[in-house]
């Protein structure tokens, strides 16, 4: 039998049904969790409040249980009520919660190692998350740069370009590893397998692969015309051409846009600009009434910036050859160095053969961690391979917890469905408004706080004492009390014996409080 | 308890390392009658000053102890009213950080005085 226990801020309840659900999206893990209590007469109506910490263990035949399977944050409380019963549902994510709740303040990493950049970033955005198991990885990104992209995001991104996976493990510690490194030692085949699909199709790969970035502008080499029998009022550049600067005889040219404005209304203007046949066009006609046109043997020079793309391109021969091109193009404007696209080009041409996806029912009980790896074996689909778990569900109820079927996991590539196209545009979306939170910006640091510091002290005693008599005292010659009387004692007084002399003095009762007063804390 | 504007402001200066040996080290006993208010700079009427025993104690987070002692000699005649906590041993203006005011105690040379201070601080 699947024992289980359920705690929420260190307090054990007992759910009806709980779900529990790690998933694996290429790059990273989260956990999420659904638990349904009967609740009559309100008998849970204050025991959970959003925030609160959950904790979820399992075990066979272990009562309580003490394998923690899930430790995440209460993110849902909804109580439903029909006829006479009452329910409560509880439901939240696992510490990657705090990954997706935050974002990154503008930033560019320059030739910094990805597991320096990982730290960097949990140390600078996340609460109550540790980096004991960030692994050091073999890439050193020359430059990279994040505008409020959400941490979760971020790390994606990381573990793309490293080939890496992350997630926070119950013990609130980030993972930061090699994919499917670890193994979890489990096989899996007809002793454990209730039921089984395993699915390979070519949707989601592709083997030619296209990455724009961002376009830079750089100043094109400068071109210098001298007015001959055939150039006549149009000069061809060798780029085209932004911000333009045509001088002739030493005099700055005005320049307008081609067939922006009328014929008649661009008096004024001395060049028009083509930009897509790459030509400027000095203004000459009846229409305008005057000419700008070179003077026979007279010179423009002509400075201006060309607009350079950073485009990487690469295939995979061997797929095309086996399964047909397919294409993918990747435009992403927050890409603004060449290093940085090839490398997820590269990222990209490793699925560059169709994907096999695994699904398995199992019977019994295993403690599986998407990201580590196990053994599938099922001859009859001629599939006996090595295989990443990808997501792992525990489902917990009164039933299936005794026939031991609570584990249903996916194993060796995550197929995109309409919850990952959501997410995909979700986030391209977020990066194309973040483009203009550029770290170059002014961004203020100010930050408002209610904060103070009270001195809520002190709290003050009046001792005093009586005298009660005399008492004899040895003081060193020329000796001067601190306090008076000074009473000779065991320890560095001992020391002045030697010279010293008899006195006496009066001496006191020991100190007692008169008056106190203050704060009392 | 009561800290003098001064006393704020030396605390502010501390924070900002505005203040150099301006830190509590002092007691004032006084004999003078009146209320207290956070502008005074000195009590109303000083008596005697004593260094503090030892050092400032700080085995507690986010608080000071101080102990003052003072014999039977010092305290001989005096009629305590009040008492503050100053920054340096001559001159009495301008650099009291706390006055409290009591009930007289008359001192007539046959007892001693300790007076002892603790300041918490706390966040607001």
């Amino acid at each position: 039998m699947i024992n289980t226990l359920f705690q929420v801020s260190g307090l054990s309840y007992s759910p009806i049904n709980i779900d529990v659900n790690k998933s694996i999206s290429e790059f990273s893990t989260s956990s999420k969790f659904t638990a349904n209590f009967d609740s009559p007469f309100g008998r849970h109506s204050t025991d959970f409040n959003i925030g609160n910490e959950v904790k979820i263990f399992a075990d066979k035949d272990t009562d309580p249980a003490v394998t923690n399977i899930f430790t995440g944050i209460l993110e849902n409380r909804s109580f439903e009520g029909e006829g006479n019963s009452q329910n409560l549902v509880l439901s939240g994510r696992d510490y990657t919660a705090r990954l997706m709740d935050v974002t990154i303040e503008p930033v560019v990493y320059t030739n910094s190692e990805i597991s320096t950049i990982v730290t960097n970033i949990i140390n600078n955005e996340v609460k109550d998350i540790t980096t004991n198991n960030v692994d050091v990885t073999t890439t050193t990104l020359e430059r990279i740069a994040f505008n409020h992209t959400s941490v979760y995001e971020a790390f994606k991104q990381l573990a793309e370009l490293s080939g890496f996976m992350f997630y926070i493990d119950n013990d609130k510690d980030l993972h930061f590893e090699i994919r499917n490194s670890i193994s979890s030692g489990f096989t899996f085949n007809n002793t454990n397998i209730l039921n089984s699909n395993f699915e390979t199709n070519r949707e989601d790969f592709s083997n030619i692969i296209w990455v724009y970035g961002d376009r830079q502008l750089t100043t094109a080499p400068r071109e210098i015309f001298t007015q001959t029998a055939s150039l006549g009022s149009v000069i061809t550049l060798n780029y085209k051409p932004s911000n333009t600067n045509v001088s002739v005889l030493g005099s700055i040219y005005k320049g307008g846009i081609f067939n922006l404005v009328a014929g008649t209304s661009v008096s004024g203007l001395d060049y028009l600009v083509n930009y897509e046949d790459r030509q400027i066009i000095f203004v000459s006609g009846t229409t305008v009434g005057y000419s700008k046109i070179l003077p026979n043997t007279g010179s423009a020079v002509i400075v201006y910036e060309r607009s350079v793309p950073i485009v990487k391109f690469g295939q995979d021969d061997a797929s095309i050859t086996a399964f047909g091109p397919k294409e993918k193009v990747i435009i992403d404007k927050s890409i603004k160095d060449p290093l940085t696209a090839r490398k997820l080009l590269l990222s990209e041409l490793e699925n560059s053969l169709p994907l096999d996806r695994v699904n398995l029912q199992l019977n019994g009980w295993f403690a599986l961690t998407p990201g580590n790896t196990c053994i599938v074996n099922i001859p009859n689909f001629n599939l006996n391979k090595t295989v990443g778990i990808l997501d792992v569900g525990y489902e917990f109820n009164p039933s299936n917890v005794r026939s031991e079927n609570v584990i249903s996991v996916g194993l060796d590539n995550k197929m995109g469905d309409l919850t990952d196209q959501i997410s995909d545009l979700n986030r391209r979306l977020k990066k194309i408004e973040a483009l203009d939170a550029d770290d170059s910006d002014l961004i203020t640091r100010l930050h408002f706080s209610i904060g103070s510091v009270i001195a809520v002290g002190s709290r003050w005693n009046v001792l005093t004492n009586a005298v009660v008599g005399s008492v004899a005292h040895l003081y060193a010659t020329n000796f001067t009390p601190p306090v008076f009387p000074f009473n000779l004692a065991s320890g560095t007084g001992q020391g002045n014996l030697a010279g010293s002399f008899t006195g006496s003095a009066v001496a006191f009762t020991a100190l007692s409080v008169i008056i106190s007063g203050g704060y009392s804390y | 308890m009561a800290i003098t504007n001064w006393g704020a402001q030396a605390i502010t200066f501390n924070i900002g390392s505005q203040l150099t040996n301006n830190y509590i080290q002092y007691c004032a006993l006084g004999s003078g009658s009146g209320t207290f208010a956070a502008t005074q700079t000195t009590l109303f009427n000083e008596r005697d000053r004593n260094i503090q025993t030892g050092s400032p104690n700080f085995a507690t987070a986010r608080k000071v102890g101080f102990q003052f002692d003072f014999n039977s000699v010092d305290m001989s005649g005096i009629r305590l009213f009040e008492f503050g906590f100053l920054g340096s041993a001559t001159g009495s203006t301008g650099s009291i950080w706390q006055i409290e005011r009591i009930g007289s105690i008359v001192f007539d040379g046959t007892s001693e005085l300790q007076i002892t201070n603790t300041i918490e601080v706390l966040r607001g």
